[in-house]
């Protein structure tokens, strides 16, 4: 038996190796990252709302979020997973929206925080320029203009 | 997959398979009797419900499959005893203070713990079958790379059991595939009993999250160190595979 767990967990680490050859090329969070990739994303999709999540490192943990972002009205859960993309390098989650909808900023705020996270700000592009719209307590927004390095 | 469910009205089961053997009977640090072996296998099932983000309950049940230890009979020879049916049911309050930073994100926890025994007493029992109560506290920290953790729990007994105490330190390396993620961990941990019994043991873990259902989790550890204040077995491993679901 002992051989056979020392064979198994060798498997196992050479298995998570090769498995996690896939993604060398992952990147610790800074915020020139999640500008570069927030812009990007806006330039390519449409009818997309992106939101700043703060903490949002382990895909796992954050399941909740998008059970919980997954059930608001407008999103359409043909896309992404449930219509929802979490990204644990840059802390970004993608909302697919339906046609013309729009989420209620109160209602990300309240979803989130149940989900055991901070969502801190959503990202626009503006005449090529990213603007944050930086979520208050009180679920107005404040526009701050960024100009990512990269 | 302790991490889950971390939203409020989250829950889930898990089941895990254990396979553990210990090779020698100990008195101290030194084999007293070479090659009388323990072999156990276990079904554990775990539940779980968050109330709140902040508030948990757990319910930890196993089940002894089969468990088999050779005894020194009195006359050179060995007895071998047998053991089988529940063991102790294990309810604890997790209660969670989460921290979430940019790149980083964790939690401080503090938990109640009781242990009631669903059987007699008996000649050979590889659970205690005693009320216990006991107290944990743990930390851990995550950033999209790594993985931290670390945990003690101190537990006393209304019987004949010394007290004892629990302690891990998990490190972690997370790794994403295109659809799911997972974690590859090492892990080490004390077992200490208030009659000088203590026992380090490592190994490592693989984590699969599925997706946002289902996940899987393997483990190994072998003793570094093994010293029984009793006459009692040692120098093992231990093998657990298991599966969980999550709402």
């Amino acid at each position: 038996m002992k051989i056979c767990t020392a064979l198994l967990s060798i498997a196992l680490i050479t298995g998570s190796a090769s498995l996690s050859a896939n993604d060398d090329d992952k990147e610790e969070a800074t915020v020139e990252v999640r500008l570069a990739a927030a812009k990007k994303l806006l330039s390519e999709s449409s009818q997309i709302s992106l939101v700043y999540v703060k903490g949002l490192v382990c895909p796992s943990c954050a399941i909740g979020i998008r059970k919980n972002l997954s059930k608001m009205e407008g999103v359409d859960k043909k896309r992404f997973r449930d219509g929802i993309d979490m990204n644990p390098e840059t802390q970004l989650v993608t909302i697919a929206l339906k046609k013309d909808a729009q989420i209620e900023v109160k209602e990300v705020l309240e979803r989130v925080d149940d989900a055991g996270y901070d969502a801190i700000e959503k990202y626009k592009l503006h005449d090529g320029h990213l603007d944050a719209h930086k979520f208050k307590k009180d679920a107005s927004v404040e526009v701050v203009h960024h100009t990512p390095h990269k | 997959m302790n991490m889950m469910p971390r939203w409020s009205g989250g829950w889930g089961y898990e089941f895990h398979y254990e396979y553990r053997t210990e090779d020698d009977l100990l008195m101290g640090s030194d084999a007293l009797f070479e090659d009388f072996q323990e072999e156990v296998e276990v079904l554990h099932m775990d539940w779980v419900y968050t109330w709140k983000k902040e508030i948990r309950i757990t319910a930890k049940l196993p089940y002894v499959i089969n468990a088999e230890r050779e005894m020194p009979d009195g006359s050179g020879g060995k007895l071998i005893q047998k053991d089988d049916g529940f063991g102790d049911l294990r309810l604890a309050l997790p209660l969670k203070k989460y921290f979430n930073l940019d790149g980083k994100s964790g939690s401080w926890t503090f938990k109640p713990m009781v242990r009631i025994p669903l059987s007699d007493k008996d000649e050979y029992d590889f659970y205690y079958k005693e009320f216990g109560t006991g107290l944990g506290a743990g930390y851990e920290a995550e950033t999209a790379n790594f993985y931290f953790g670390i945990g003690t729990g101190w537990w006393i007994f209304h019987g004949d059991r010394p007290a004892e105490l629990h302690s891990s330190v998990d490190f972690g390396y997370n790794f994403e595939t295109k659809k799911a993620n997972g974690a590859v961990f090492w892990e080490t941990d004390l077992h200490y009993e208030d009659d000088e019994s203590k026992t380090l043991s490592t190994g490592p873990a693989f984590y699969f999250n599925h997706n946002d259902t289902i996940h899987t989790r393997v483990e190994w550890k072998f003793d570094l160190f093994d010293h029984q204040g009793i006459l009692d077995h040692g120098n093992g491993d231990m093998f657990k595979v298991g599966i969980g679901w999550v709402f």
